[in-house]
């Protein structure tokens, strides 16, 4: 399973605040840990890193160029409830969005002939969260004829 | 000998035997058509390994049992430098084959090709034993093949140039194919001739053989063959390929009225099934 999390660096630059005192640093913590089991995001909340996972991650065609068809399934997961994207980067088209949630699942029939990349992206920021891809492989390489020649006759 | 060395024996005389006037120079066409290759693309440079099972009836040479069923383990490869080719596609029972290719366009493609086929081994049972030697032939000639969108038409014309026949065999294939998700459906249909020499040196019995042996004497013509393939690929994994193959022919009553027949029949028919590893 391909599973490419990327943790958001200015969510972790967020838990280092130089000039909270370890009291308060504790009493943060507490306040952290309380609004874990809330449903909406409190603005000083740590995002764990983002989980985007797709099954199966490998589609194999018997010739290079050939449409892949691979049933897949995204699912998804972060730590603050918000409005995210699934997106087709290499076909910069949008799979789907949800709205004010912290995980999701979508299934959709995968075809393609070349390997695709999807993100899942914060719908105000245009942050990329989480990166998936579905590689498309072969077992035969063909090789196309050049156009017009004459070798022998 | 025991039973199974005779079994083994029985099928390999009768997949010989059936060679000659099957589908088997349609072996290129029948790899392209396999890979659904859509374009006009070159002798692809890849090694296979695979085994397989098949069974069918068949006109016999040295059994009066028309069924036939057997295991093998085949080697599929080709080679491509600059035009140079070497093709083995075992599956299609077409043995080695060397080419160049002389000319290309976008649709057609022109190769010099020279293969051995046939061979002799088909005649190595005891119920032979009198007649002269049916050597392999060796082939020579050119291939044209047309590619246009799903289909592809194949043409070919060859002279045996071992001077064992002196003979001449040409060909007309056309093929399809059709992807069903990653299932690669295949059609073929095909027209095989062979002249009379072709006929004579194998089928045919000559008056000195006929002399010294209990077959009588004959000597057939030129003959055309029908046949007809459909099949499926499956890429399992990047290594692993799945073929299932029907096919059927006519055998011509030149072939037939050969006394060298055990079994005749007017068709022949196979299933068969395969996976292969591809290096």
């Amino acid at each position: 399973m391909l599973t490419t999390a990327i943790n958001n660096k200015r969510n972790k630059k967020r838990n280092k605040q130089p000039h909270v005192t370890i009291i308060s640093g504790w009493l943060i913590a507490c306040c952290l840990m309380l609004a874990s089991s809330h449903s909406l995001a409190q603005p000083d909340k740590p995002v764990r890193g983002t989980q985007l996972e797709v099954t199966p991650e490998r589609c194999i065609a018997l010739r290079k160029g050939q449409t892949c068809y691979l049933e897949v399934t995204f699912k998804w997961q972060q730590g603050e409830s918000s409005d995210y994207c699934l997106i087709n980067v290499t076909r910069n088209s949008v799979l789907k969005c949800w709205r004010n949630r912290s995980k999701g699942q979508y299934s959709f029939d995968f075809q393609s002939s070349k390997s695709n990349t999807f993100v899942l992206r914060s719908k105000n920021s245009n942050v990329d969260l989480a990166q998936a891809h579905i590689v498309v492989a072969w077992v035969y390489k063909s090789t196309k004829r050049s156009k017009l020649s004459w070798r022998l006759l | 000998m025991n039973s199974t060395y005779k079994k083994i024996l029985v099928t390999a005389v009768t997949l010989l035997s059936v060679t000659l006037s099957s589908a088997s120079i349609a072996a290129d066409i029948a790899h392209a058509i396999r890979n659904n290759t859509q374009d006009n693309t070159t002798t692809e440079n890849y090694f296979e390994i695979g085994i397989g099972a098949a069974m069918g009836v068949a006109p016999k040479l040295a059994s009066s049992e028309e069924q036939w069923k057997g295991r093998s383990l085949f080697i599929n490869g080709s080679y491509n430098w600059n035009g140079l080719f070497i093709e083995k596609y075992g599956e299609s029972s077409d043995p080695f084959v060397i080419g160049y290719n002389a000319y290309n366009s976008d649709n057609w493609s022109f190769d010099v090709v020279v293969g051995s086929k046939y061979g002799g081994g088909a005649f190595t049972n005891k119920r032979f034993d009198g007649l002269d030697e049916r050597k392999g032939s060796t082939m020579f000639g050119g291939r044209l093949t047309g590619y246009f969108g799903d289909n592809i038409f194949q043409f070919s014309a060859k002279h045996d140039i071992s001077g064992n026949t002196n003979g001449f065999a040409a060909s007309a294939v056309a093929g399809r194919n059709w992807q069903l998700r990653n299932w690669n459906f295949h059609g073929m249909l095909g027209l095989y001739y062979y002249n009379s020499s072709m006929n004579q040196y194998y089928y045919g019995v000559s008056a000195e053989e006929a002399a010294r042996t209990e077959f009588t004497e004959y000597k057939p013509g030129g003959n055309v063959n029908f046949t007809a393939e459909v099949g499926v690929t499956y890429p399992i994994t990047e290594d692993w390929v799945f073929r299932a193959t029907a096919r059927a022919r006519t055998v011509s009553d030149e072939d037939m009225d050969s006394p060298l027949f055990m079994t005749r029949r007017s068709s022949a028919m196979a299933l068969s099934t395969s996976i292969s590893y591809v290096f």
